[in-house]
């Protein structure tokens, strides 16, 4: 099935047309009201109101009024958001005013699940959720960045200045070793990104963190579900607008430290480097390649409709210019969601759609940025100049050196992508309670991409390419079918929850690449690519794939709660893929898990100051799924030329493998928690402890060749384990009628293992694998993953001393010292620390005083190494090229370095850090005089502003793409950068 | 109504239910590659399914860490050592671990030499039990015999490395099968037998048809170069086998003398009258043939006008280069020194000096980046991308003359190889001092004049010198003849010098270092493997 067929659409017409007939009348009488806040008095809209006997259910209007049908001895029940759901017992009056109390427990709230909602106080699992008014407010480059800090276990870091770069996200620990251990995020169901929707967009975010609250999303899980519900009307209101726009300069964090041209002709004059290194010139090659950075964002919603009828709207515009000149990333985004419910409300109708399109410069080739352009920049000789007399750009004969103006300059290209993602909703109510619900889901992506480079390219003038450009597409389909049946039930103390349902989702991707050079002219860029002489002498590339994938899932979800005492949830999931091995193509996935409110306990209602004591237990399994689709199959291509009869032929090569054997990489996870709150909410928070064993990891284990086809082989092997505990409290310190003052507090720790990197087939037989690499001229790896041991683990040479003549001396694991010249060997290596923190966390500090509020966010993680590769390479007074200005230090105190660039001890330092992430202040206008706008609010921020830590390189917040090279902080990569902002939201 | 509601939802449950029975399919299509499963292949494709036996020819001879490097870098002839300021190329330390021979079973170029090799021989048990799928093929015995031979070939290479290394001659081995080792007797014999027993039925054809691939001719030098070193691998020498072998090739006078030493070696070397086995390469389709990348300056990318700038690494050591005839031409034939220039004659600057490719060395651990002669036996054509189109002939005339020189002079009859020899040198001599190309048995017969012993900052630090070699001079004129091409190291553990004595920053370490250790990562995966007396 490519798509949905006639039979499944047919299917979809029928759902939605024959559900909805119900409700004859009989004798009826109406009834009016109003809903009211007890506290403040003021009219609610949108409040549910049921009538039991009747059968009928209408919401109220703008101004809290409803009117409903009800028979005699009827019960109305009214129920809203936030306030305790009152039942009233229907006698002779016409009119019912009711004034509903603010739930100040807060466990009436609810909870975002996989598949549906649950009140707060029935949850069992480890879940974080937070609504828009727990968000960080100001310039938000993504979605994440909103709750950042603000989730125990969830590390959230951006490591990265580049204006398309993507956060990298980790939930408790590292539990695969396929490298990528991002959480799965859900946009209101369907699978997406922090960037696909604009963070003004979004009502809540909820974080499954354990696998008895991932489980029933069963194989892509493991990593925790982040859930993002984007914002709803579910009531009578006006038409409203909001307009929310921010201004934001930025600037890198920090700078390098390299020798300046000043600098280099005082060393040449100490005697420290020859005289010819001075080319008589001064430029600064930095701020040649650097600007201040800008980003706009303006964000339009709005919104309008009544209870049966309803839209939202949201347009949003993010441009941001990088601080390495010509580098980019502009996003616009447009969303539209509209809902309808007929018969009664019987039926309900949603639709959304959602646009979106990222165009972001390309000074590398298919990327971004191009890391060698900022690396070139620090290396070159200060004292060169940028252009020659001849006016052209000023290149030597340096091996590996080009003039990073030249590349920044003489290159042109964009990255465009485009999604669209269209999603239809029908949801029947077949019987009070049982509710079944049918979506379809299109989600399509498109990216092109373009890049040249002139002949003043340094493709040319050192490489000869004479004018190069290439060009790549990609488009990628995800089709997805979800069928869902809910039934809730509520009987004096009982409340019980069902949930039944289907998932279907093809996948299909496709892309293609080509290059060529030797163009006649620099004008066609690379929108005439058949003009490069290349293509005729076999010199240009050209590429196409296409591949496809099917996940099906049912599932079920059965939840009971006794008196608001003991709760219980199971749910178990069976998938399949079309990915895995013939013999294992699905798995199951179940959990298990308990609450029990202690406070509610007869027992416990004389302590007065304990508001909510919740214990909680779960048990539940989740899967990882491998990136590739064809795995368990044997794959040919042709591949590699033979010389035979003046001819060359292509070689049909196997270039996998296959493992029919293939199954689910699987996590069992064990979680244990404590919910409370202390002085009528004033103190509240979590403790969540967790075991999670990692089994059949997916790895591409080494086979020997005869009797495999090819060297690797893509297997269930091994075992990891992560432990772990989490803290969250929230605080109202201080709560007065003009100030207030909040605190939120997040803590998690994380102990990772490696079990075993073997099963019954395969086995590692020196239980470690080296991973990592330093790059020429070093050439070494970094990593070492050993059977009993972290992931993230340095592994090299330990530097203990230095000896006159600057060569290093290492020392052994047993303690025997040698100079590193003579330490040749993995023997003389040893464990050197490790990459990943082992405890992160967060604080944030919102304060207000009538109208003005600050928050501050802090973040921090603690007990890590980062390898700092730019002292690696460029603390080094042998290099010709530019070094940092610490390179004629002594190391040691004793002596100056003399020996080539190496991978040694001392240049891993502790990570350990604190970060101001965020500080923003507002003041809210006031807004009652002027009779058009309902609020207005403007606030400066500030990101990335104060970093407390002892590591010398750029900032301890590093990319963290691959967990198991973790800790690397690359020399070139996009520096981060710090950004004050301006902002203004009105709503008319 | 109720009954409505009832009817209502058993129609619909029955048509949820049909719908999820639909799509419970989990089928996948494939559309970049083919899945070897439903692929019926006919003898149109026999070129196609030969072919890979072939290609991984050529990561073994130049892939990175590969079988040049085992053969040179580890002798007394190249060296890559650390170039100061710049770091230069280093890889970690792997080539000085090749200088020392202080590698162990986890050094990059074992690893990729074994897997290389047997990629070979897998390749070429897939090609034969895919050749036997396909029904009625013509002339499948033909080429089944070629593949045995390319195999045995492989196993030659695999014997001069690592000795004991396992026997596998077929594709479809049993579910669970993992290779048992052989000893080095055991592998010798496999491919004595092998060729021995295919060589009548191999073509004798020296054509474009089999250029490139494995002919009688091609066989039989396999043959001998196993027999030439039978007593390394078997402790039983076998000169007579081996000057059979060479004499078969001689006397079929399909192959002779080129006119000019480097005539096989020029940028289209296809039609060397010398060539016997040659690997093909080429600037679009086999461009693996990078070596002048690593072993130029990146200066001296202006001289020969590549399109890449070199990397530089690589050079001669100064003693071997010390033992030539300053009149033997083969010595600017093969190596680059002195001042350079650009292609229109302009000097080339490194810093503020003229680049000068000196005949010194400071360190192994720190030269200098001009340091230093570069191989460029292989002609660099103007223009030359990073990766060069000159094939590689493995095998050529002159090594089948030398080898029957070899025999000759270790079955004492010096005069018949000082014969030999001189008629090689007279190409070297012949625009010099065509005096000096005549060599007399006793030349041959006394020692080296590789000036043996430690060596730094252009001065020897401790003298071994070479005049004790037996067969010391023969063993210089292999050095001469045959520099960058993979003789080296085969030839100084013949003549009993790779593990006796020291040059440039390399001391003997041990006896066992004539043959290579199992690849660590080989000895994980296999339970069956051994180590390598010496390397554990």
């Amino acid at each position: 099935m490519k798509s949905f067929n006639s039979f499944q659409w047919f299917c979809i017409a029928y759902l939605i047309c024959m559900y909805p007939l119900s409700g004859m009348a009989q004798a009826q009488r109406e009834i009016r009201g109003k809903i009211t806040d007890a506290d403040s008095g003021e009219s609610l809209a949108g409040v549910t109101v049921k009538a039991q006997l009747a059968n009928g259910s209408t919401s109220t209007d703008v101004n809290g009024n409803y009117s409903i049908a009800m028979q005699p001895g009827d019960t109305l029940t009214v129920a809203f958001l936030g306030y305790v759901t009152q039942t009233v017992a229907v006698g002779t009056q016409s009119t019912i005013n009711i004034a509903l109390a603010t739930d100040v427990s807060e466990l009436g709230e609810v909870v975002v699940i996989g598949y549906g909602t649950q009140r707060k106080g029935d949850v069992t699992s480890a879940i974080a959720s937070l609504k828009e008014a727990d968000f960080t407010k100001g310039a938000m480059r993504d979605a994440s960045e909103l709750i950042r800090g603000k989730v125990a276990g969830l590390n959230i870091t951006n490591g990265s200045g580049d204006p398309a770069a993507t956060p990298n996200i980790n939930l408790r620990g590292i539990s695969s070793l396929q490298g990528n251990t991002a959480p799965l995020v859900l946009i209101n169901g369907i699978p997406g990104e922090f960037n696909t929707v604009a963070p003004q967009e979004i009502e809540s975010i909820d974080v499954l963190k354990d696998a008895s609250a991932a489980a029933i999303y069963g194989t892509r899980g493991a990593n925790g579900v982040i859930l993002i519900t984007t914002k709803q009307v579910d009531r009578d209101i006006p038409t409203t607008l909001d307009y929310s726009t921010y201004f934001s300069q930025t600037d890198f964090y920090k700078r390098a430290d390299f020798v300046d041209a000043g600098q280099l002709r005082g060393l040449i004059q100490q005697g420290l480097l020859p005289e010819s290194y001075d080319e008589g010139h001064t430029t600064d090659w930095l701020s040649e390649i650097t600007r201040k950075g800008f980003i706009q964002n303006h964000n339009l919603n709005i919104k309008g409709g009544n209870s049966r009828s309803n839209y939202v709207g949201n347009f949003n515009y993010l441009g941001n210019d990088g601080v390495f000149v010509r580098s980019y990333n502009n996003e616009l985004r447009l969303s539209f969601d509209v809902n309808h419910s007929m018969f009664d409300n019987r039926l309900k109708l949603n639709a959304n759609i959602l646009r979106g399109s990222r165009t972001g410069s390309a000074l590398g080739d298919g990327e971004p940025f191009n890391q060698e352009i900022y690396r070139q920049a620090l290396i070159r000789n200060p004292t060169e100049r940028v252009i020659d007399d001849q006016g052209k750009w000023y290149e030597t004969s340096l091996r590996e050196s080009t003039n990073p103006v030249a590349m920044i300059q003489e290159t042109d290209g964009i990255i465009t992508n485009d999604w669209t993602r269209v999603t239809a909703n029908a949801t029947v109510s077949i019987l009070d309670g049982w509710d079944a619900k049918l979506m379809l889901a299109t989600d399509r992506r498109t990216r092109l991409e373009g890049y040249s480079e002139t002949k003043q390219h340094a493709s040319n003038t050192k490489n000869g390419l004479n004018g190069y450009a290439s060009r790549g597409d990609g488009k990628s389909t995800t089709d997805y079918l979800e069928m869902t049946s809910t039934y809730s039930k509520t009987m004096d103390r009982h409340r019980l929850n069902a949930l039944a349902g289907y998932s279907y989702q093809y996948h299909v991707n496709s892309g293609g690449f080509y290059t060529n050079s030797d163009f006649p002219t620099d004008k066609y860029s690379y929108h005439n690519m058949t003009t490069g002489a290349a293509l005729l002498e076999g010199r240009a590339t050209m590429g196409s794939n296409k591949d496809d994938d099917r996940l099906i899932g049912f599932f079920g979800r059965v939840s009971y709660g006794f008196d608001n005492r003991y709760n219980i949830l199971a749910s178990v999931r069976r998938e399949g893929s079309s990915k895995f091995g013939v013999n294992n193509k699905w798995g199951t996935f179940p959990s298990l898990s308990l609450g029990w409110t202690i406070s509610n306990e007869q027992f416990m209602q004389d302590i007065g100051f304990l508001t909510n004591l919740k214990l909680r237990g779960g048990y539940g399994v989740t899967g990882v799924i491998p990136n590739d689709s064809y795995l368990s199959q044997t794959l040919l291509t042709y591949e590699g030329n033979f010389y035979t009869n003046n001819q060359w032929i292509q070689g049909l090569v196997p270039v996998s493998n296959p493992n029919p054997d293939l199954r689910w990489e699987k996590s069992n996870e064990v979680n244990i928690g404590l919910d409370f709150s202390l002085f009528a909410n004033r103190l509240s928070g979590s403790i969540d402890a967790y075991n999670k064993l990692t089994k059949d990891m997916l790895w591409d284990y080494t086979v020997p060749v005869p009797p495999y086809l090819y060297n690797r082989i893509k297997a269930n092997v091994g075992e990891m384990q992560n432990q772990g505990i989490e803290v969250l409290l929230n605080a109202t310190p201080v709560k007065k009628a003009n100030f207030e003052w909040s605190a939120s507090f997040t803590f998690s720790r994380n102990k990772n293992q490696l079990n075993s990197l073997s099963n019954d087939l395969f086995e590692v037989v020196g239980d470690y694998f080296n991973t990592g690499a330093t790059a020429a001229p070093i050439q070494t790896y970094t990593h070492r993953l050993q059977v009993g041991k972290s992931v993230g683990n340095f592994f090299g040479l330990k530097a203990v001393d230095i000896d006159e003549n600057g060569e290093w001396v290492i020392e052994t694991a047993d303690g025997t010292r040698k100079k590193i010249s003579e330490a040749t060997s993995d023997d003389d290596k040893q464990y050197l620390g490790n990459g990943i923190p082992a405890m992160s966390g967060g604080l944030t500090n919102t304060f207000r005083h009538k109208n003005i509020d600050l928050s501050v966010v802090i973040t921090g993680e603690f007990d890590f190494q980062i390898l700092n590769f730019q002292r690696m390479f460029y603390e080094n007074p042998t290099i010709q090229y530019n070094m940092l200005n610490s390179a004629f230090d002594k190391v040691y105190g004793k002596a100056t370095l003399n020996y080539p660039q190496a991978y040694v001890s001392h240049y891993i330092e502790d990570g350990d850090y604190l970060k101001v992430q965020n500080i923003t202040i507002g003041y809210n206008l006031p807004t009652k005089t002027i009779k058009f706008l309902n609020s207005a609010r403007i606030y400066a921020a500030g990101t990335n502003l104060f970093v407390f830590t002892d590591y010398k390189g750029l900032d301890p917040e590093i990319e963290r793409r691959n967990q198991l090279t973790a800790g690397t902080d690359s020399r070139d990569k996009y520096p981060t950068y710090k950004t004050l902002t301006v902002g203004l939201n009105v709503t008319f | 109504m109720k009954k409505m509601m009832r009817n209502t939802f058993t129609l619909s449950a029955a048509v949820v239910v049909s719908a999820i029975l639909s799509c419970t399919k989990l089928d996948e299509s494939v559309y970049d590659s083919i899945i070897a499963e439903s692929t019926e292949l006919t003898s149109d494709d026999i070129n196609n399914i030969v072919a890979p036996a072939y290609t991984s020819l050529r990561a073994l001879y130049w892939g990175w860490h590969s079988y040049f490097d085992t053969q040179e870098e580890s002798s007394d002839v190249i060296v890559t050592p650390i170039r100061l300021p710049r770091g230069g190329w280093d890889d970690g330390g792997v080539y000085r671990t090749m200088h020392m021979h202080t590698w162990d079973a986890t050094q990059s170029h074992t690893r990729q030499l074994w897997s290389r090799c047997f990629a070979g021989i897998n390749n070429a048990n897939r090609a034969m039990y895919q050749l036997q799928q396909i029904d009625g093929l013509e002339n499948l015995e033909i080429a089944l015999d070629e593949l045995r031979a390319l195999r045995a070939f492989y196993y030659y290479i695999l014997l001069d490395h690592f000795r004991n290394v396992p026997i596998v001659d077929r594709f479809d081995v049993p579910q669970g099968f993992l290779p048992e080792q052989n000893s080095a007797d055991e592998v010798f014999a496999f491919v004595e037998s092998e060729l021995t027993e295919i060589l009548p039925r191999l073509s004798e054809e020296q054509s474009a048809v089999t250029y490139g691939r494995m002919n009688k001719w091609a066989a039989k030098m396999v043959l001998a170069k196993l027999y030439l070193n039978a007593e390394i691998y078997i402790g039983t020498p076998k000169w007579e086998n081996a000057m059979v072998q060479v004499d078969d090739i001689i006397d079929s006078k399909k192959f002779s003398l080129a006119a000019n030493y480097k005539d096989p070696f020029i940028t289209d070397n296809e039609g060397s009258v010398e060539q016997i086995f040659s690997i093909p390469f080429d600037e679009i389709y086999a461009k693996e043939f990078n070596y002048h990348m690593k072993t130029l300056h990146a200066l001296s990318r202006q001289t020969f006008g590549i399109q890449a700038e070199p990397w530089g690494g690589s050079c001669a050591i100064p003693k071997f280069i010390d033992t030539y005839d300053s009149d033997d031409s083969r010595l600017d034939d093969t190596w680059l020194s002195g001042p350079q220039y650009s292609a229109t004659g302009q000097p080339l600057i490194l810093g503020n000096q003229p680049l000068d490719y000196t005949n010194r060395l400071t360190a192994l651990t720190g030269s200098q980046e001009n340091e230093g002669l570069r191989f460029i036996k292989y002609e660099i054509k103007q223009g030359s991308l990073a990766g060069l189109g000159n094939d590689v002939p493995f095998f050529r005339y002159t090594d089948a003359l030398m080898i029957k020189a070899e025999c000759l002079l270790r079955l004492n009859d010096a005069a018949g190889a000082a014969s030999i020899v001189t008629s090689i040198r007279q190409r070297a001599f012949a625009t010099t001092n065509p005096d000096k190309a005549t060599v007399t048995g006793n030349q041959l017969t006394a020692g080296s004049r590789y000036v043996y012993g430690n060596y730094a900052n252009g001065t020897m630090t401790s003298t071994e010198g070479g005049a004790d070699i037996p067969y010391g001079g023969f063993l210089d004129e292999l050095g001469w003849e045959f520099a960058g091409e993979h003789h080296r190291r085969q030839d100084l553990i013949r003549f009993g010098v790779f593990t006796t004595k020291s040059w440039f920053a390399h001391r003997p370490n041990g006896a066992h270092r004539v043959y290579f250790p199992i690849p660590q990562v080989q000895l994980d995966v296999n339970g069956n493997l051994q180590q390598n007396e010496g390397y554990n």
